[in-house]
């Protein structure tokens, strides 16, 4: 039996690989996608500085005070990269600080900045919230300051303006300088399943998301093919040759399901190792994780590719049906953009798929360091869906017209 | 020794469905050519799926080389090699491939399998282009290359169905040949097929099959023997409507025994051709009937067919 499950195999490999173009389709076109859905979602390589890929933000100021400058300091510090221009572009965020901006600060006056935006809804939003929080701890700093000084001025403390301004300066100096170090922090915890990994990230970063996103569409192409080989099988008569050979029918149908599996466990070691060592994406602390979840996800997929070929008829049918289901699941699943930006009803339907479970598995690994332990639920739930769909599959199996 | 031995076998597709194949009961015989001869769909196919344990018998039984194909599927598959009608190959890989794999999947490996996918591709001609893709072969090339991957493992009986189906008369001639040569070495041989002149030159024994019946089965000379010593008049009318009603005008002529039409063909079981003609030429004018072409044939399957069915063999 060994010796005939290897020879399907073998065969199923050469015939994959028959025509040279196979490999753009299972290796070349994956990472290309990944560069390309990595640059858009932020980052090329794990080798960059993040700094280079934080928003940029150019300031035209009218104010030469402190308290403008504080107030650009403050927007670096945000997470903004600042330039200040004496113009500012058109393609890009800019913000004008007017004239007298530190002088009526100083004055307790309210001052109004302009923050000029883009037509980008999550940039947008990630800078106008910059802003407003930089503008928020200089006011709020601001206010402390004027306090101070009108407190210190009925005290007696201070009589000429002179005092009064040096005093403000002095109070406005060390508030800034003590809201470096704020006395209120906040934590932030996940859920147990994942700990917190070396790199604080909350989600994956761009490059990781495309890594696991694209890992998940073409893998899931590949392991889907399990339709169109049984058709094909089907169609062209091999099937029923393979029938009368003395293999018998529960070998000949795990060498084709094992056959594709191995494909997918290839293709995925390929774009594991891809990513690792062109996009620098690092899989998880314990190898053993990553493997289980690939494993898991490579059987739950396998199977569904068995159950569709119990539904499709001609070779043409199979092929739609396998990349519009791979395209749809990588959709839906959270492969070409994180679930915690769709709504609750979305993320809902996505939870009965096993994209949306093979992509949490990944983004746990990716962002958040998970363990073996941690992915075990995510790896029971997609073990579950491949028990589910061979079952269904073998009880629906034609093995010839 | 009886190498295949099918008892009252049915097979029916559906439960109210006709019986594909109807108490069918033969004998293969080591070291025959049995031949299978009945038109397209007459259930040829369908009893070399039930001997080779592809699809279960409604009804009925059979053993092959001793196993019963119900309970021994798996002693009854060592024991054949099976020649499929369709070109079941695999074309995006070469020949010698092809042969590798299938090899494997009979249990043979190594440098015996080696060897036979040597001696297979020599024999069917093909070595020089063993290691080509076989999308690029020739139709004939690639019914060489079914065949001879249904030989590898050299078992007792092969199962050709239809085989040369679809090719040239070269690759016709030499799967021919080569199925007698085979024969020849001791390999038994269930052929079927619907040409008449392959089953009367490779066969044994022949059975005729018609409508998932097994309506006779004998020698050829035993089977000649149904329709005595009458010979087959045929004309072909230019008029295609015209060759009922000239049938029916020939009726009460001298030593016929069956006439038959399809369309502007006419089809007479004579005594003596010759003898008949001239009165068949008259009816023929006498209805204004012009005869394009005339041909008389000895007794042949043909005629044993159209004796025991009334119709011609490709009606």
């Amino acid at each position: 039996m060994i010796t005939v499950l290897l020879a399907m195999i073998r065969n199923e490999f050469r015939r994959e690989f028959a025509h040279p173009i196979s490999v753009v389709f299972f290796l070349l076109l994956p990472l290309l996608f990944t560069a390309a859905v990595g640059a858009g979602l932020g980052d090329v390589s794990g080798d960059e500085s993040p700094e280079e890929y934080r928003a940029q933000l150019y300031v035209k100021t009218g104010d030469e005070g402190a308290l403008a400058d504080a107030f650009l300091q403050a927007l670096r510090e945000v997470n903004l990269t600042v330039h200040v221009a004496p113009t500012l572009p058109e393609d890009t965020f800019g913000l004008e600080i007017p004239a007298g901006f530190s002088t009526r600060l100083q004055s307790g006056e309210p001052v109004t900045v302009t923050l000029h935006t883009l037509p980008v809804e999550s940039a947008s939003q990630a800078v106008e919230q910059y802003v407003r929080a930089a503008a928020g701890r200089l006011g709020g700093i601001a206010q402390i300051a004027d306090l101070g000084s009108a407190h210190a001025e009925g005290l007696r403390v201070v009589t000429t303006p002179e005092e009064q301004r040096a005093f403000y300066e002095e109070v406005f100096a060390r508030t800034l300088e003590a809201s470096q170090d704020p006395p209120a922090v906040v934590e932030v915890r996940w859920p147990d399943a994942v700990k917190a990994a070396d790199a604080p990230a909350a989600m994956a970063s761009g490059t990781e998301q495309a890594s696991a996103g694209q890992l998940v569409t073409w893998v899931q192409i590949t392991l889907l093919g399990a339709a169109e080989v049984l058709v094909d099988e089907r169609l062209r008569g091999t099937m029923k040759r393979l029938l009368v050979t003395p293999a018998g029918r529960a070998t000949i149908l795990s060498g084709k399901l094992l056959a594709r599996l191995m494909l997918g466990l290839v293709q995925m070691t390929l774009l594991l190792g891809g990513g690792a060592l062109i996009f620098g994406v690092r899989w998880g602390e314990q190898p053993l994780a990553t493997a289980l979840v690939s494993v898991a996800f490579a059987l739950a997929t396998v199977g569904l590719g068995m159950l569709v070929a119990t539904f499709v008829r001609t070779r043409g049918q199979a092929s739609s049906v396998v990349v519009g289901m791979a395209m749809a699941l990588a959709a839906l699943g959270g492969a070409w953009y994180p679930l915690e930006v769709t709504p609750p009803l979305y993320r809902q339907i996505a939870s009965v798929l096993p994209s949306t479970w093979a992509m949490r598995a990944y983004t746990d690994l990716l962002a958040r360091g998970a363990t073996v332990a941690d992915v075990l639920p995510s790896v029971a739930v997609l073990l579950g869906f491949g028990v589910l769909f061979t079952v269904v599959g073998i009880w629906r199996f034609q093995w010839y017209e | 020794m009886c190498l295949v031995q099918a008892r009252n076998l049915i097979k029916r597709y559906t439960a109210d469905g006709p019986n594909a194949v109807d108490d069918v009961s033969f004998e293969i015989y080591d070291g025959e050519i049995f031949s299978l001869l009945g038109p397209n769909g007459a259930g040829k196919t369908t009893i070399i799926s039930m001997l080779s344990t592809l699809l279960k018998p409604t009804g009925g039984t059979a053993t092959v080389n001793g196993h019963d194909i119900r309970t021994q599927a798996m002693a009854v598959r060592r024991s054949i090699g099976v020649v499929p009608q369709e070109l079941a190959l695999y074309a995006e890989l070469s020949a010698a491939e092809n042969l590798r794999f299938w090899g494997e999947m009979r249990g043979l490996g190594g440098a015996a399998l080696g060897g036979e996918i040597k001696e297979k591709l020599a024999l069917m001609d093909l070595t020089e282009r063993a290691r080509d893709r076989v999308e690029t072969f020739s139709g004939g090339m690639k019914r060489r290359l079914n065949l001879a991957i249904g030989l590898l493992g050299n078992p007792p009986l092969i199962m050709l169905d239809e085989p040369t189906v679809a090719i040239d008369p070269q690759s016709r001639r030499y799967i021919l040949d080569y199925v007698k040569a085979l024969n020849q070495k001791g390999t038994s041989i269930l052929y079927t097929t619907h040409y008449m002149e392959e089953a009367q030159e490779l066969s044994h024994r022949i059975g005729i099959i018609d409508h998932g019946k097994l309506i006779t089965l004998g020698t050829l000379q035993e089977l000649k023997q149904l329709v005595g010593e009458h010979e087959m008049l045929k004309l072909q009318l230019y008029q295609s409507e015209g060759g009922q009603t000239l049938t029916e005008a020939v009726g009460e002529i001298k030593g016929l025994h069956r006439a038959s039409a399809n369309d502007g063909e006419v089809t007479l079981n004579v005594d003596a051709a010759e003898e008949a003609l001239p009165e068949v030429l008259s009816k023929a004018s006498e209805l204004g009937l012009s005869i394009r072409n005339i041909e008389i044939r000895e007794p042949n399957l043909e005629t044993v067919f159209l004796h025991l069915t009334g119709r011609a063999l490709r009606d």
